[in-house]
């Protein structure tokens, strides 16, 4: 597993019930965007994260964004593969809320 | 105009075009997606200095270049067609730059006795490099070349055999077609080592055939050169295919001494390992 897969399983596993926007996961996993987003692409291949629009925008007069979030079977996966790699402790994302879902 | 709506403008720029490769499905909903995470980044609370803010919008979009690479990226045999191609291609090209180089810097090299000056001394061992160089990618073209014909007959082979075995289940053409694939499978290593030899034979028959038109062309001349590179090129692939058939005896005789001392005979062939 490369680092920076693992730096975003970490922070997908740090809420893995959580919605993500990209720039949020490109800030926290501290990430490229030219690198999360194919990585981003290669788990929704896989099955392993999903995506969806904001049926509402969080902020008013801006464009709806697409968020992300692992799958039941993507965070099991996920686990097991940071099982296997030692590494320092988790990712420790800072708390934001959640997507206005209807 | 304001710096952010430069930035903006700039960065919406780089997303419109970097999607245009897209495929008609995707296009418009990777676009929405970025356009929405630049106005995200432009009014980032986190980030104070406006300056950085526009700076992060325009790297995000320049990063999705490398996103649409990803996304559009050929796969499969596709993907190795096109790697094997591009690989070749630059081989190709620069054995030529290299080629030319050696042939551009070789007079110098003709009157090195003469001369004993650091420029000229200089020369010689460009020369020298540029004709090696150039050889190792002559070498990597010819074996990108062999590996391209020997996968080719290789799927072709595995087509027809499936080919046969879809259609003629219940004919005695299709034993036949099946006891020819499977005599055509046991005997691959012995197709690929002639088809080695017969590369050894090529390149030696023609490394001397080159070396004795080098030799009769006018000297120093950059025909005479280019003959002598050829030559040269001819005679080291042919080292290398020497080389290649070597190592495939010496891993054929390993393999047939290790299954001797561990009693294990050759496990016949079958659909679920068909390569045997």
């Amino acid at each position: 597993m490369t680092q920076p897969l693992e730096r975003l399983l970490r922070t997908l596993l740090a809420d893995p019930s959580g919605h993500w926007h990209g720039y949020e996961l490109m800030k926290t996993a501290k990430l490229a965007s030219g690198t999360l987003y194919p990585m981003l692409a290669r788990l929704q291949e896989q099955g392993l994260v999903t995506s969806e629009w904001e049926p509402v925008p969080a902020v008013a007069g801006r464009p709806p964004r697409k968020y992300y979030r692992l799958t039941g079977e993507g965070a099991r996966v996920a686990r097991r593969q940071l099982e296997r790699a030692p590494r320092a402790g988790p990712a420790r994302p800072a708390p934001r809320p959640g997507p206005a879902v209807s | 105009m304001s710096s952010r709506e430069v930035a903006q403008r700039l960065a919406s720029t780089l997303i419109t075009r970097a999607c245009r490769r897209l495929p008609d499905g995707a296009r418009e909903d990777r676009l929405r997606e970025w356009e929405a995470e630049l106005g995200a980044i432009l009014d980032d609370p986190g980030i104070r200095s406006p300056a950085r803010r526009h700076a992060k919008a325009v790297l995000f979009a320049i990063g999705q270049r490398r996103t649409v690479r990803y996304l559009t990226r050929p796969t499969g045999a596709r993907r190795l067609r096109a790697v094997t191609i591009r690989a070749a291609v630059a081989a190709a090209a620069a054995a030529i730059v290299l080629a030319a180089a050696a042939v551009a810097l070789s007079p110098a090299a003709d009157h090195a006795e003469y001369e004993s000056s650091p420029a000229v001394a200089a020369e010689v061992y460009l020369a020298l490099l540029a004709t090696i160089a150039g050889l190792v990618c002559t070498a990597l073209v010819a074996g990108l070349g062999l590996v391209g014909i020997t996968r080719c007959l290789w799927n072709r082979q595995r087509r027809t055999a499936g080919t046969g075995a879809r259609s003629g289940q219940r004919s005695a053409r299709h034993d036949l077609v099946r006891a020819t694939s499977r005599a055509w499978r046991n005997a691959r290593t012995a197709r690929g080592a002639t088809a080695v030899f017969v590369a050894i034979v090529v390149c030696f028959t023609a490394a001397i055939v080159v070396s004795l038109l080098s030799q009769a062309a006018p000297n120093p001349s950059p025909a005479g050169s280019a003959l002598g590179f050829l030559a040269l090129a001819a005679g080291v692939t042919g080292l290398a295919c020497a080389t290649l058939l070597a190592a495939l005896a010496v891993a054929g005789t390993a393999t047939w001494l290790w299954r001797l001392a561990h009693g294990k005979p050759r496990p016949p062939p079958s659909r679920a390992n068909p390569a045997r």
